[in-house]
């Protein structure tokens, strides 16, 4: 790996950052994962070119530059879903946010209102059609049950009997 | 090359020896034993990487840094980035769980009402709430006084330094 594909590498993802952020700001896209993979699969085609045509990489770094487009991308989403959607960090920015670091219980637990979460991750499988819900009555949509099915494996495989 | 082929190799030894010591001990404190086989992997890939390539002269130093680094990188990514994080969802993926439970029901379906009272294994979505507090409380980030809940000095500032990034992405409730 040479300091060329590096750099080159960084700035694809610096572009990808400041175009994930101007489009979350703008469209606020419902489907958040979906969205942000397309635009990364988008980069990573421009890239594939401008790494090869402009900065003339070649062989293992060429391969290399792109894998590390790809696993920076995969640090930043993690980051941004913990953001979005960690029960534990929207704790900690609730009490960050109120006087003096402190909330009463009810209020804390009102603002953590479980049902309006639970509620609104039933609406996200929804959208990405793992889920189905008609007559009030949630099921699984084959893609779902694909991903319950690959998850227990994954479950077993960690020896995970309970939730964390 | 050498860097990345051995970083790969030694996250996969890593997480192959974590999943093994998974099943064949009664674990309590789980992300510290991963903790450990991590630092283990790194110590052996650090290593097996000097063994191959010992440090150059003056000339070719950048050149055999830039590898190191490279290599210490994918290490990193693939252990923590990827293992870790599949591990982090496995455990405490909310609507994964949910998933999981839909599957588990006859024949594959469920009201909210229902879904909500068997949330992870029946235990029921207050569970998590009472879980995730703990964890808060146990690892430092909050403190319950009385009829009060606090957030730490560390709490505070994980949480302000969230809130300046979501803002970025102004995106509400999500």
């Amino acid at each position: 790996m040479g300091i060329q594909g590096l750099v080159w590498a960084v700035v694809a993802f610096l572009v990808y950052v400041v175009l994930h952020i101007a489009l979350v700001r703008t469209l606020r896209p419902k489907l958040y994962m979906t969205g942000s993979l397309r635009l990364l699969l988008a980069l990573l085609a421009c890239y594939a070119v401008v790494a090869w045509k402009v900065a003339h990489l070649r062989g293992f770094e060429y391969l290399n530059s792109l894998l590390l487009v790809a696993s920076l991308w995969v640090w930043y989403m993690e980051l941004t879903v913990h953001l979005l959607r960690s029960v534990s960090i929207g704790a900690m920015m609730a009490l960050a946010q109120s006087p003096g670091n402190t909330m009463t219980s009810q209020a804390f637990e009102q603002l953590h209102d479980l049902n309006r979460l639970f509620d609104h991750r039933i609406e996200s499988l929804i959208a990405n059609r793992y889920a189905i819900e008609t007559d009030r009555t949630l099921r699984l949509t084959p893609q779902g049950v694909a991903m319950a099915r690959l998850f227990t494996i994954i479950r077993r495989l960690f020896n995970l009997t309970t939730y964390g | 090359m050498t860097g990345f082929v051995l970083s790969i190799g030694w996250a996969l030894a890593a997480a192959i020896a974590t999943l093994v010591m998974l099943h064949l001990r009664r674990v309590t404190r789980r992300v510290r034993l991963m903790g450990w086989l991590g630092l283990l992997g790194l110590v052996g890939f650090v290593a097996h990487y000097l063994l191959i390539h010992p440090c150059p002269t003056q000339a070719l130093r950048v050149g055999w840094g830039l590898e190191f680094v490279n290599g210490l990188y994918f290490y990193l990514f693939g252990f923590i980035g990827v293992f870790l994080q599949i591990y982090g969802l496995a455990d405490r993926g909310f609507s994964l769980a949910m998933l999981t439970d839909l599957n588990r029901a006859h024949p594959r379906a469920m009201t909210r009402e229902a879904l909500k009272q068997t949330y992870a294994d029946g235990k029921g979505l207050t569970y998590v709430s009472h879980k995730r507090m703990h964890q808060l409380t146990h690892g430092g980030f909050i403190r319950t006084e009385g009829n009060t809940v606090r957030a730490t000095r560390l709490g505070a500032a994980i949480g302000r330094v969230c809130v300046a990034l979501r803002r970025l992405y102004v995106t509400g409730t999500r």
